[in-house]
């Protein structure tokens, strides 16, 4: 709430500007970078290794040969494989998930070296009551964007009820999946710069995960109803041309990913301004059990939570849409398929 | 005040030399008295010399003089800054009173006119101290067409500025809130307009202001690193005065003068409206906001009769400002004094002081779901007495005490409507302050004197207020507070107390020539929890209590000074040396708002600074100024006993205020007679900050890896600012003048702080904000009547 209001500025009315500095780039180095979530939800949980780069380096660098396994403390042990990207899923799918409750730590072995998380309980999750809508403006860059634009789309905001009794911390992810129409009788050839259309296809589907860094914490609002809590902007552009089926997860998490996530948050949101707080350093709750004073960046985010789907019709979107223009087989765009996925 | 200890001193040191020249028979007799301007107000700091012998002396606060001369016949010479040097023969016969009047200077004695105050420096033991009067003031390049203290206060040796759009200072490596900042007498929590870029000052009714650095006076305490003491002046005595001024955002208005032959006025006004400005830009944010502050002084004087004055001085302001559709900003001021001078015989005088200063803060937040005020302020309460006797031979003795009280409402959550957010009130933190100090002023010989004094504070943190206890060994945190102390109302819960001694020494190497020596340890009960760079309306003050233990600072200090012949020009060399106790600073991504366990997310250690000034003024001629060459270093060392609360694994780091490398050269030249051409530069070392030593993704985004904190520095700051004046022109009754600045003359984009941004399709990288990226002309007109 509060956090919000930071990264206004007014100097900008001063022809403020930003610029690109030289850094001295001798200190740069290389740290494993760990993402790891376990819910109560199999789907939800996966484990990610990367390597942090130097501000020389533009390349993205996965760790593809890894041991990586959660242990509870009732004894189970689940397994995650490399499939690409830095990505690790558990091998039997459907079954790698925490009861809440349970106490969960993530091991990690690279070569000789052996990381570990520290061990998390896994929280009760907090049901969501409601899923609300407000059509607003915002800045946005669709991925491949140099700039943010600003662009009309839906506030999504959510109901919940905060317990009373106990200290609650929540964090948001989302999953799309939606229809897009596209005009590939339109398809200019690239080379030629003349009109070349095809014939295929004009109606595909998309999945997507959709990340918004985005934690509250309840200390201001415990024991309340919580109404209109703001987790994610949708623009109406590409997402909500047709049909969206919108599925929202509400992670209960621990004090230790809170603070973990709100660094990262006031990292993004840093505007440089007079009202920025300075940088910090970001403690995730993974070391090397080796080498104690290497840092490992990233977390062990276990957390119990409930999900809340709503599905989105154009028609009942009550601005005046324009239509999605890609003229171009929808087939080109990442991740599309024509085939009409079940249920829809 | 120090001039007054300087005045006592010199007195001193007058007497004693007389006592050493004595001859046989000679009877002394006591001459003293008063000097005044030519509208009746008393002036301090008024220097005379008495010839034959070459004797000086400088009026006190009461503009008043007393020394010791054998019979005979003398030529007085009075002068001070603005005024023509006033001549008269006096014949002592007997102790004698008498009473000298100043006029102001004409046109053609302005090119000799001496634009600082001259001469004292090397005769008092005072150093590290800088004076500026109004006219001064005004001649300095303005920014947005107002002339500003704040920003002429980070032109001085040993100053630097938080930054472009921010009015906090730091002296010598200390913070923000170390600075004692006072508008006559009563302290400001927050000296700024508009974010920075105007200050509480109104510059065409300030009078003149003084930086003290070190060896500060006994009669001084509450803050660790500087006082600035700023004086408005009082109503003139002889008509009624007005003066309106404007500039493209802003206007003023002030008029003063008698009611009576007792009773002077003066009342001030001013006000800013940047947001017509504002709408005229491209970019939403900045179009949909808005801004604006106004204030007004109000000053009475009253003569009940030679030997009573009372005066009042009263401040309001209130500053506002809204960010599109969100969150709207706006705090107040409100100051008051008052004040009863006495003389209670010619040697001894004294002053009664009651201080309110109360400054409030409210943010409000208007989205549908998150409504809410959030109140905020600290309210302070004080009494001071303060006595001069200078009736002993060789000794001038300042002595006093002061209570204060301080209440701070830390913070205080209204929702409202639709609002999901929980009323919050943080409790009421209050606390006893009361001092009382002693300092003489002594001429050992011609060549030495010393000043040394005492002082002892007492401070009393008084309930209601819970304190924490946290598991022993554990890092102080929410999750480890094993047991709560409650403290009812009234009850005292922790009381720190210490003595500060204070002392300075000058030895005259020849008549040209001083060598001067200072210690002093300062003590502090108050801080500003702010975990940004400069002073933002957001911020909280925090008195001390069981957790947060007093700042001290220790500071010793050498100088050499020189003043030419005829005072043409001034040189001084300073280094100092200073340790500092119990220094805050905050954990990784600490919460200071709405916190109740504020003291978990706080660092405590300690500092040390020093560094050495020089300065080169030239005060007469067509070309006056100054060049000021500091290089000053400031430290912190935070080793708690785990490790979240430790930085850098314990060893000292660079402080946020650490910029070795500080340039100012002033100049003021008189182009024609009614035309003057100024100029500013300053260069400063960036300051510290904490840089990312990679690159990862999270969560689909890239961050920038922080590890320790202030290991690099940002891009040095450069600034050049020039100004023309035109002085003052006479119409009929009515006096015009004007002036036309550019701040930033050749737009340098200086740094104000560095990011880490990526762009798609690039490496991530480092990017610096520039708050004043361009050159920023303003004009400015004044008219008096």
């Amino acid at each position: 709430m509060l956090r919000r209001l930071l990264p206004f500025f007014l100097l900008l009315l001063f022809t403020s500007c930003i610029d690109p500095v030289d850094t001295d780039l001798s200190t740069q180095r290389k740290h494993l970078v760990v993402e790891g979530y376990f819910t109560n939800e199999a789907s939800l949980n996966f484990v990610r290794l990367s390597y942090s780069q130097p501000h020389s380096s533009p390349y993205n660098e996965f760790e593809e040969r890894a041991i990586v396994t959660v242990i509870s403390n009732e004894g189970e042990l689940y397994q995650f494989f490399y499939d690409k990207a830095g990505y690790y899923y558990a091998s039997t799918f459907g079954e790698a998930k925490g009861v809440p409750g349970r106490t969960y730590t993530l091991n990690i072995t690279v070569g000789d070296q052996l990381y570990q998380s520290e061990s998390v309980v896994m929280r009760e999750p907090i049901a969501i009551d409601s899923i609300q809508f407000e059509v607003t403006e915002q800045t946005f860059a669709f991925p491949g964007e140099r700039e943010k634009q600003l662009l009309p789309g839906y506030n999504v905001l959510v109901d919940y009820k905060d317990p009373v009794e106990e200290k609650n911390f929540l964090r948001w992810s989302f999953a799309t999946q939606y229809e897009v129409r596209t005009q590939p009788q339109d398809y200019i050839h690239p080379f030629t710069g003349l009109p070349a259309p095809k014939d295929c296809c004009t109606q595909c589907f998309l999945e997507e995960n959709l990340e918004q860094l985005k934690v509250i914490d309840d200390r201001l609002t415990n024991g309340k109803n919580v109404l209109r809590q703001n987790v994610l902007f949708i623009p109406f552009e590409k997402y909500l041309g047709v049909k969206n089926k919108l599925t929202l997860y509400q992670h209960s998490i621990s004090e230790d990913a809170y603070n973990f996530f709100r660094i990262l948050e006031q990292q993004k949101l840093a505007t440089g301004t007079v009202f920025d707080p300075p940088p910090a350093e970001v403690k995730g709750n993974i070391t090397s059990v080796n080498n104690t004073s290497e840092q490992v960046i990233g977390f062990f985010d276990v957390s119990g939570v409930t999900s809340k789907q709503v599905t989105i019709l154009r028609n009942d979107i009550d601005y005046p849409v324009i239509p999605f223009r890609y003229p171009d087989d929808c087939r080109v765009m990442k991740n599309a398929t024509p085939i009409i996925p079940e249920g829809w | 005040m120090p001039r007054n200890v300087v005045a006592l001193l010199l007195l001193l040191l007058i007497s004693s030399i007389n006592a050493w020249a004595q001859s046989a028979d000679g009877r002394q007799y006591k001459l003293s008295g008063t000097v005044r301007g030519a509208w009746g107000e008393r002036l301090e700091g008024a220097f005379l010399v008495i010839k034959p012998g070459d004797k000086g002396v400088v009026t006190d606060k009461q503009g008043r003089f007393s020394l010791l001369l054998e019979k005979g016949s003398y030529e007085i010479t009075c002068q001070y800054i603005g005024m023509a040097p006033l001549r008269e023969t006096v014949t002592v016969a007997g102790d004698k009173e008498i009473e000298l009047t100043l006029v102001r200077v004409n046109f053609k004695l302005k090119e000799v006119e001496i634009t600082s105050r001259p001469v004292t420096d090397i005769n008092s033991t005072q150093m590290g101290s800088s004076f500026i009067d109004q006219k001064m003031l005004t001649r300095m390049p303005k920014l947005l067409g107002e002339a500003d203290v704040m920003r002429s206060v980070s032109a001085l040796p040993g100053v630097v500025n938080a930054g472009e759009g921010t009015s906090g200072f730091f002296v010598r490596g200390g913070s923000a809130d170390q600075n004692l900042v006072l508008m006559d007498d009563a302290p400001l929590f927050n000296a700024n307009h508009l974010f920075g870029f105007y200050s509480v000052y109104n510059p065409d009714i300030l009078k003149s202001y003084e930086l003290h650095r070190s060896g500060i006076s006994a009669r001084y305490g509450g803050r660790i690193s500087s006082i600035l003491d700023v004086s408005l002046r009082d109503g003139n005595e002889e008509k009624m005065k007005y003066e309106i001024g404007l500039s493209p955002i802003s206007g003023k208005f002030s008029m003063d003068g008698p009611l009576s032959d007792k009773l002077t006025f003066l009342v001030a006004f001013r006000g800013a409206f940047p947001s017509y400005i504002m709408k005229l830009f491209p970019n939403r944010n900045i179009k949909n906001s808005s801004g604006h502050f106004y204030d007004g002084n109000l000053k009475f004087k009253y003569k009940l009769n030679a030997k009573n004055t009372v005066s009042f001085s009263g401040y309001h302001s209130a500053d506002g400002f809204k960010f599109p559709n969100d969150t709207t900003y706006q705090w107040k001021n409100t100051l008051g004094t008052l004040k009863w001078s006495h003389l209670f015989n010619n040697n001894f005088s004294g002053i009664a002081t009651l201080v309110k200063s109360h400054y409030s803060n409210k943010v409000e937040g208007i989205s549908i779901g998150e409504e809410f005020a959030l109140n905020s302020g600290i309210d302070l309460t004080q009494v001071k007495l303060d006595f001069g006797y200078f009736g002993l031979d060789n000794h001038a003795l300042d002595f006093g005490a002061d209570a204060t009280l301080y209440e701070i409402q830390p913070g205080q959550l209204v929702p409202y409507g639709s609002s999901s957010l929980n009323r919050r009130r943080l409790e009421s933190d209050k606390g006893y302050e009361s001092s009382v100090y002693i300092n003489d002023e002594m001429t050992l010989t011609d060549r030495l004197s010393m000043s040394v004094g005492l002082r002892f504070s007492r401070f009393a943190k008084i309930g209601p207020s819970d304190i924490y206890v946290y598991a022993e060994g554990m890092p102080r945190s929410d999750v480890n507070i094993i047991d709560t102390l409650s403290y009812g109302t009234g009850k005292v819960v922790q009381t720190y107390s210490g003595l500060e001694p204070r002392a300075s020494f000058k030895y005259s190497l020849n008549g040209n020539t001083s060598l001067k020596a200072g210690y002093s340890r300062t003590r502090q009960y108050i801080q500003l929890i702010s975990n940004t760079a400069a002073i933002t309306p957001v911020d909280v003050w925090k008195l001390s209590n069981n957790y947060i233990e007093p700042q001290v600072a220790d500071q010793l200090a050498l100088g050499y000074f020189y003043t030419s012949d005829e005072k043409w020009y001034d040189f001084s060399w300073e280094v100092y040396y200073k340790k500092l106790y119990n220094q805050i600073d905050y954990k990784d991504g600490a919460t200071l708002l709405l916190n109740p366990t504020l003291e978990s997310d706080l660092l405590f250690g300690d500092g040390n600074a020093y560094g050495s000034e020089w300065m080169l003024k030239k005060n007469q001629g067509r070309l006056t100024g100054w060049v000021s060459l500091t290089y000053s270093r400031s430290f912190r060392k935070i080793a708690g006993i785990t490790e979240a609360e430790t930085i850098n694994d314990g060893k000292a780091y660079p402080s946020n205020y650490d910029k070795p490398i500080n340039l100012n050269i002033f100049a003021d030249y008189h182009l024609w007679p009614k035309w003057k051409v100024t100029a500013n530069f300053t260069y400063t070392t960036g300051r510290p900050v904490t840089v990312a030593d990679s690159w990862y993704w999270y969560q689909g985004q890239i961050f920038a890896n922080y590890s320790g904190r202030n290991q690099e520095r940002m891009p040095d700051y450069h600034r050049l600012d020039v100004s023309l004046n035109r002085e003052i022109i006479k119409r009929g009754k009515a006096e015009y003048s004007g002036s036309f600045s550019v701040y930033n003359l050749y737009g340098r984009k200086n740094a104000y702080s560095m990011l880490y941004q990526h762009y798609y399709g690039e490496a991530p990288g480092a990017y610096k904000l520039a708050v004043i990226g361009a050159p920023i002309p303003s004009i400015n007109f004044n008219v008096k009547f």
